[in-house]
């Protein structure tokens, strides 16, 4: 890796980033429906305002400019770290997603480790042992994993766990038992997809000389897997886990809607219901950041797993 | 005789698959002693390499049916896993025939042949944190003082500033210098076996020669015993004490190299031997095979090599060929042996000496 390489994926970082927020911006602004309207309408209690309030509210939001215009003085105060006001609360966007976020990020990673720690296991067992009663066990379990939608998980497990157990809280944040029930209904789904690549790409490996090599040295089974066979398998699973990101993200709306975690997937559901579009366009625009830096961080670590991809950026 | 080091006898290893049972190795018996290099010689597809591991015992998914692996007392085919474990690699070893893949890509060489090193100190159980390098769990003086022992091994195969290129990885090495690697490997336990399929196969010939001769010296220095696999004649003139030229899965003669190569009793010998580019005179054109090898599904009740050879009579597709010894070292499996010496031609005796070899061609 090298500075070059670093410039180069920032530029195109940047160039991404741009992408996303003009899209959500435009998506916005060609949703039907008229903001000025739907807030005045919310604002007098039900009443229909007068055509006059909502031109005099759409002059001082801005919203009779043209489009370009519009978009380049969000643009702007975004770059300056200003998302704007919610329509409805006044509160700045940035602390209404700064409330959320760390909740939504604390079920992201606990539903990863969940995810991981499933995934991971099975399907190194599954490859090891091909057509074995624990391989078919592992695939049915991660077939019946992608199958089943999370809000149908989430709310078998909110009966089974906490209605019937009562070993678990139905539902809030707090402290780690509120995170179980959320992290398994989000991170199963994800074990399911990575489980199922983690066979194939060890499956592939394992038939490597090199594999052979490591068991002719007189290295025990569980290194030879372990160790060589599971860091070159490991490519095409950390892409996905990388890629499974959004699926978190979106998974997180259902699942926190679900279990009433207030995070970001709540945050966004509410704003939509109630056109609340700063706020709409302000976590749209997060997700899209994290997105593009998670798949950054993810092709950093292609060439410490893999030393023979070269990050690029020079001619060797 | 019992003192072998390694004594095959009657080994089959078979692998079921959709289309039925394939007899990789069928029946194949040879030796090999100390200090010697023994050559298995056969086409793709005759059972070579399957051979060779199943003596490593790594033949999955193939499965032995049948026949004894001695090896220095002990027979590998009845073997228990830490057995075999502690076996493998520590005193018989294996290099494989492309170095290119046999080096695990994600490690640096000097943690691999390191890994060698540590595998076969005395007293240490394998615990995997302390393989996969977890911190606090790595035992760092060990790792330490195997590192210096592989500098010192890739010292001794000619590997170029060892130390600087301990941490660096087999797609930084050039074929040549990978091969040596893995011999590195393979002799960080001082083994009594080596194992080298087709060690050869994917270098240049500068290379290979270099990587032959260490055979040889490995043969003369340490008193390894060798088996050597190959398809290439050559290879196996330059290097070897006897060969078993394979076929089928069986063995089809097995000889004293200056006896097999030179004066070639078994139709197969002498096909292979028309066939060696090094052994045509300029100008002439090179013969070929004619068919390929069949495809044995289902167990030879006859000579498998009866459908491509000329001498081939009925009695050879009926009945199972016995091996015939033609001295004590000497033996070969042909109903129709001793042959009509019709196309063992002149240019052909002399021309068979290998190019660079140590045999002279005085017989």
């Amino acid at each position: 890796m090298n500075n070059q390489y670093l410039l180069k994926r920032l530029v195109t970082m940047g160039i991404v980033l741009f992408g996303v927020s003009l899209l959500t911006y435009v998506m916005i602004f060609v949703t039907p429906g008229d903001p000025a309207r739907t807030i005045l309408t919310q604002q007098m209690g039900g009443q229909t305002p007068s055509q006059e309030a909502v031109e005099q509210f759409r002059v001082s939001e801005g919203l009779d400019d043209p489009f370009t215009v519009q978009y380049v003085r969000w643009m702007s105060d975004v770059l300056q770290g200003d998302l704007g006001y919610s329509y409805y609360s006044d509160q700045p966007v940035t602390d209404a997603i700064a409330q959320r976020l760390p909740n939504t990020i604390t079920l992201a990673v606990a539903s990863g480790i969940v995810a991981i720690a499933i995934s991971v296991p099975a399907g190194i067992a599954s490859a090891v042992n091909p057509g074995s009663r624990i391989d078919y066990t592992a695939q049915f379990g991660a077939l019946v994993g992608v199958s089943m939608p999370n809000f149908w998980l989430g709310y078998l497990l909110i009966i089974v766990c906490s209605l019937w157990l009562d070993v678990f809280p139905v539902a809030g944040v707090g402290g780690l038992e509120h995170l179980v029930l959320p992290a398994v209904t989000l991170g199963s789904g994800m074990a399911a997809i990575i489980s199922r690549l983690v066979r194939t790409a060890m499956l592939d490996v394992l038939d490597a000389a090199y594999i052979r090599t490591a068991r002719s040295k007189g290295l025990r089974e569980q290194i030879v897997i372990y160790k060589h066979a599971l860091q070159n398998a490991l490519v095409p699973v950390v892409t996905i886990i990388g890629l499974q990101l959004s699926y978190v993200l979106n998974g997180a709306v259902v699942v926190e809607v679900v279990f009433q975690r207030p995070g970001l997937g709540t945050l966004l559901v509410d704003a939509i219901f109630a056109r609340d579009y700063p706020i709409v366009q302000g976590v749209t625009l997060l997700i899209g950041v994290i997105f593009v830096l998670t798949n950054f961080a993810v092709d950093l670590t292609y060439n410490q797993l893999d030393p023979r991809i070269d990050l690029g950026g020079e001619l060797m | 005789m019992t003192d072998k080091l390694l004594r095959v006898e009657e080994l089959y290893t078979r692998f079921d698959t959709d289309r039925g049972t394939v007899h990789a190795v069928d029946g194949a018996s040879f030796t090999v002693d100390r200090g010697e290099i023994v050559g298995v010689l056969g086409e793709s597809g005759s059972g070579k390499s399957v051979t060779a591991r199943s003596i490593c015992r790594l033949e999955e998914p193939g499965k032995i049916g049948n026949g004894t692996i001695m090896f220095d007392g002990t027979d590998l085919t009845t073997a228990s896993k830490s057995t075999l474990r502690q076996i493998r690699g520590n005193e018989i070893s294996m290099v494989f025939q492309d170095p290119t893949e046999t080096l695990n890509p994600v490690f640096p060489v000097g943690e691999q042949i390191a890994e060698a090193v540590r595998i076969h100190e005395a007293n240490s159980r394998q615990r995997l944190l302390d393989f996969l390098g977890v911190p606090l769990f790595r035992d760092q003086s060990a790792w330490a003082d195997a590192r210096d022992r592989a500098v010192e091994l890739m010292d001794q195969m000619d590997i170029p500033n060892p130390e600087s290129r301990l941490s660096a990885f087999p797609h930084e090495f050039s074929g040549g210098l990978r091969q040596r690697a893995v011999l590195a490997i393979a002799l960080a336990s001082d083994p009594k076996l080596l194992i080298a399929d087709e060690p050869t196969t994917a270098l240049d010939t500068t290379t290979q020669a270099d990587i032959l001769q260490r055979l040889r010296s490995l043969r003369d220095e340490r008193d390894v015993g060798i088996l050597l696999i190959s398809h290439d004649l050559g290879v196996v003139a330059q290097t070897c004490d006897r060969v078993v030229v394979l076929y089928g899965g069986q063995v089809m003669e097995a000889g004293p190299v200056n006896e097999v190569l030179t004066a070639p009793e078994h139709p197969y010998t002498r096909m292979l031997l028309e066939c060696s580019v090094r052994n045509s005179t300029p100008g002439e054109r090179v013969q070929s095979v004619s068919g390929t090898p069949s495809d044995p599904i289902g167990s030879y009740e006859a000579c498998p090599f009866a459908d491509r050879c000329r001498h081939a009579t009925t009695a050879c597709r009926e009945r199972y060929i016995p091996t015939t010894e033609l001295d004590s070292e000497h033996r070969l499996a042909c109903l129709e042996a001793p042959l009509p010496a019709d196309d063992a031609s002149a240019h052909r005796q002399d021309a068979l000496t290998p190019d660079g070899g140590k045999q002279d061609d005085s017989t």
